[in-house]
């Protein structure tokens, strides 16, 4: 697939397929879409295919990583992500041909795109998570390619350089700063060359998102949600939300109970943390993490964070397969990856 | 078919390690009939072959506590087998509302028990009650049967062991319904009148009960066993473990009997000792504080005495004082004597008239308890004047029994006098006792005695009590106005006089107070 160039006419289809492969985390999207539309309306970006761009060129991934509610109150701007990369470049003294979105779920696939509008580059039509997770250490190139250097930066102008630290010390490293930061930084590490994203890197991404949020387009009020079959998985399930109850502690999940609008005695249940885990229909399993769960508003198809279900609501279970380089790795980035046991549910 | 086609789902929540076990599903469901367990590893429970009719336990020693989602999932595949159950630890964390619907889509309980009590154990339990149940019904019996010890064991330790071993409450009922032992129970008294052997029901609340009578002399009394909403096997086997228990208890029951009647005699003959001679032995007040009896204070004394069947037994009586007793007025004594039962309150100073007055009426209630369980009963109550030491006791218990002759009784109430509101008919109280009177009481009276008219005689007394009014006497003796009417002509005919005159009502009047009077 050739590359392309992303207007400001693409956001809001860009913006809610962000949002559905967030699987219900990753963030509100809101403020990067507002971000993203000004950037590009001074100049479009272009999303190349990783295998269209040099083998040895050099690629970072960039994102926020932090608090997406705190970062609804201290909104994110250009500087911080344009100062994260251009700090890792002075630290590593390598200058970036191309900028990697760290996650294409929820407001990360659109602060990746942002920055390489500011910093004049193209952007990799591919992210580390294909989804979104909620640990730096969840990305498909884990272990694969050095995370360190890190490069974190705030608004103020506050800049930090973790270098030298084992690969599993990075998440913690980061999570310890993050206070000092004001809870969310902007992020710039994993720099590699465009080839390691090519073998390693979930791609086709930003395509993808993109793809996913046209077909998601709210056509008319009676209209249910529908996508392309290629993107989902299964008959979607739509109903109302009857009870949520959220994780109490850290040995605990969420569950969200939906009564189906077509029988009024069938269950839906999705259980979720940061992101929405696994869903089961009457006691059956339908779906589960790596697999992207998407819960999107019955009428205007905006796909629902865990944060914002609430008593009452008319909803659209859709499942969205995990990309085929997550869910090689389904034993790290599915449910044990959220602490839970893998599920393999004969019932069904 | 075989034992184990009875067993179902309640019949497990009976195990001990049930205890405190929540069922989730649809109410009918717990019938069901339970035809083997199924232990699954929390590594297989979902790919393990279920078999119909089964209840599937989950055996999890370290429960990993993020798996709600889990229970659904092998409720689904637990439905697509037809088995009948899913027992699993409690979580800790509430029940989202997606398990209770899909139980009852599915029809399929889960039973959450306590995580506690350990699954390995229940599921090991479980199937031996499954494959043998009575092997698990023989434990409870031995349980019930308790080890031969050198001391018998008192009531309160057969019950609490029945309660134990059949996992519900369980108490020894006396005959007018109060709780000997045990605790819990919901049964009411009438229930258990209705019970002449060994009888089980289902209460409308759904609780089973399991009753059976155990009187050894005299007084009935019950012991029970309740459960809530048990299996069927829960009632055969109640019945078996109570008459397992019944000789050891009426043998306490027997032997609580005969420590009562001696306890009475004993305090009957110290009551003559102190109230017949004219000053009490040095040994009589010593003996009387030994069993409570304090004789320096101020005392009251109460004669109660009965007209009408049935007599009263001694322990109505106690549960009268203990009854009034509790109100904040402590009764001493319940001794009966010729004419009647005395008892009496001891405090440190003279009431005042308001606190007398009060210890009346609490005496009078507990008295209204007593004859409300036979109505065809009137009783007297007379009560003295307080009197200090030990001869102030003989001498207000006089003074109550002179004030009990003189209370107007009849059937069907309870009729007061207090000494101090005699007045001029305290001076009739020495000749109703006198030889004289008492022959001519016994002479006017002769022809109604001689046709054994009692039902005459007692209307004519309550008659002229009333002031000769029909409509009064009827309603104390609950029959009819023209009934009153016939048997007091009957009275004048038999009799040969008319009532009409003024000494003729006198004269029978005074007469049948005499016959009151020993």
């Amino acid at each position: 697939m050739a590359g392309f160039l992303v207007r400001p006419e693409d956001v809001p289809d860009l913006a809610r397929g962000c949002a559905a492969l967030g699987s219900g985390g990753g963030g509100q999207v809101r403020g990067a879409q507002l971000l993203l539309t000004a950037s590009l309306q001074e100049r479009p970006v272009e999303v190349v295919p990783a295998d269209e761009l040099p083998p040895d060129a050099s690629v970072a991934m960039v994102g926020a990583v932090g608090s997406p509610t705190v970062m609804l109150e201290r909104l994110p701007g250009n500087d911080e992500f344009v100062g994260a990369a251009r700090t890792w470049e002075r630290h590593t003294g390598r200058t970036l041909d191309a900028v990697c979105v760290l996650e294409i779920g929820g407001i990360n696939g659109l602060l990746a795109l942002n920055t390489a509008a500011r910093v004049g580059l193209p952007v990799l039509d591919a992210d580390g998570m294909g989804r979104a997770f909620p640990r730096l250490d969840m990305t498909v190139l884990s272990g694969r390619v050095s995370a360190v250097p890190v490069a974190l930066a705030e608004s103020r102008g506050g800049r930090l350089v973790l270098d030298g630290l084992p690969a599993d010390a990075v998440e913690d490293a980061v999570r310890r700063v993050l206070p000092a930061f004001g809870t969310w930084a902007a992020i710039c590490f994993a720099g590699a060359t465009v080839q390691d994203f090519v073998d390693h890197g979930v791609r086709g991404s930003v395509s993808r998102a993109l793809a996913l949020g046209r077909a998601l387009r709210p056509t008319s009020s009676a209209d249910a949600a529908t996508a392309p079959d290629e993107l989902t998985l299964g008959e979607p399930f739509t109903g109302s939300v009857i009870e949520v109850l959220r994780p109490r502690g850290q040995n605990s999940t969420g569950v969200v109970t939906l009564e189906s609008h077509a029988d009024a005695t069938s269950t839906l249940r999705v259980d979720f943390l940061d992101e929405f885990l696994m869903a089961s229909v009457n006691g059956c399993l339908v779906a589960s993490a790596p697999d992207i769960l998407c819960l999107l508003d019955e009428r205007t198809h905006e796909p629902m964070l865990v944060d914002d279900l609430r008593v009452g609501q008319r909803l659209v279970l859709m499942t969205i397969p995990g990309p085929p380089e997550v869910v090689a790795q389904a034993e790290r980035l599915g449910l044990p990856g959220y602490g839970l046991s893998a599920v393999t549910d004969v019932s069904a | 078919m075989s034992a184990a086609a009875h067993l179902t789902v309640r019949d497990l929540l009976s195990l001990p390690t049930m205890a405190g076990a929540e069922v989730v599903g649809p109410d009918d469901c717990v019938s069901k009939s339970v035809q083997r367990i199924e232990v699954l590893e929390p590594d297989t429970a979902l790919t393990q072959e279920l078999r119909p009719h089964a209840v599937a336990v989950l055996c999890v020693t370290n429960p990993e506590l993020r798996w709600t989602h889990l229970i659904e999932l092998l409720v689904r595949r637990a439905a697509a087998a037809r088995c009948v159950a899913v027992v699993v630890p409690r979580p800790d964390d509430p029940l989202p509302a997606s398990l209770h619907r899909v139980t009852a889509r599915l029809g399929v309980v889960v039973v959450l028990h306590d995580p506690a009590r350990g699954t390995q154990a229940l599921a090991v339990e479980a199937q031996l009650l499954v494959g043998n149940p009575d092997v698990v019904e023989s434990r409870v019996l031995l349980d019930v049967a308790g080890r031969p010890t050198h001391q018998p064991r008192t009531s309160e330790e057969v019950i609490e062991t029945l309660a134990d071993a059949l996992g519900g409450d369980a108490g020894l009922v006396d005959g007018h319904g109060a709780r000997v032992a045990g605790e819990g129970l919901l049964t009411t008294p009438d229930r258990l009148m209705e019970v002449s052997t060994l009888d089980s029901w289902t209460a409308d609340d759904g609780r089973a009960v399991v009753a059976m009578r155990a009187s050894p002399v005299g007084e009935p009394a019950w012991l029970v066993v309740e459960r809530d909403t048990p299996g069927p096997r829960w009632a055969p086997l109640a019945r078996r473990a109570l008459a397992l228990v019944r000789g050891e208890l009426l043998a306490w029951l027997t032997s609580e009997r005969l420590e009562s009647e001696r306890r009475a005699r004993v305090r009957s003959m110290l009551l003559n000792d102190i109230v017949d001679r004219p000053f009490a032995s040095a040994e009589a007040i010593a003996a009387a504080q030994d069993i409570g009896w304090d004789l320096s204070g101020w005392h009251i004394g109460f004669h109660v005495s009965f007209t009408g069947e049935p007599r009263p037994e001694r322990w109505e009586l106690e549960l009268a004082a203990s009854g009034a007793s509790t109100e904040g007025l402590s009764l001493h004594g319940v001794v009966e004597r010729s004419d009647g039962w005395v008892m009496w309150s001891t405090g440190d100073a003279p009431p005042t008239p308001q606190a007398l007055r009060r210890k009346i009426r609490h005496v009078r209630e507990a008295l209204e308890q007593v004859r409300g369980g036979a109505p065809e009963r009137g009783v007297a109550l007379g009560v003295g004047s307080p009197q200090r030491h030990p001869d102030g006791l003989a001498r207000t218990l006089r003074e109550a029994r002179e004030a009990a002759v003189l209370a107007p009784s009849g059937r069907g109430s309870v009729a007061v006098r207090a000494v101090q509101d005699l007045g001029a008919s305290q001076l009739l109280v020495g000749w109703y006792g006198s030889g004289l009177f008492q022959e001519a009481s016994r002479q006017i009276l002769g022809p109604l005695d001689d046709a054994g008219e009692d039902e005459v005689l007692a209307t004519l007394a309550a008659y002229l009590e009333r002031a000769c009014s029909t409509a009064q006497t009827a309603r104390a003796l609950g029959v009819h106005r023209n009934t009153v009417l016939q048997r007091v002509t009957r009275a004048e005919r038999l009799l040969g006089v008319s009532l009409n005159q003024p000494d003729t009502r006198l004269a029978l009047q005074l007469a049948l107070r005499a016959r009151r009077h020993p």
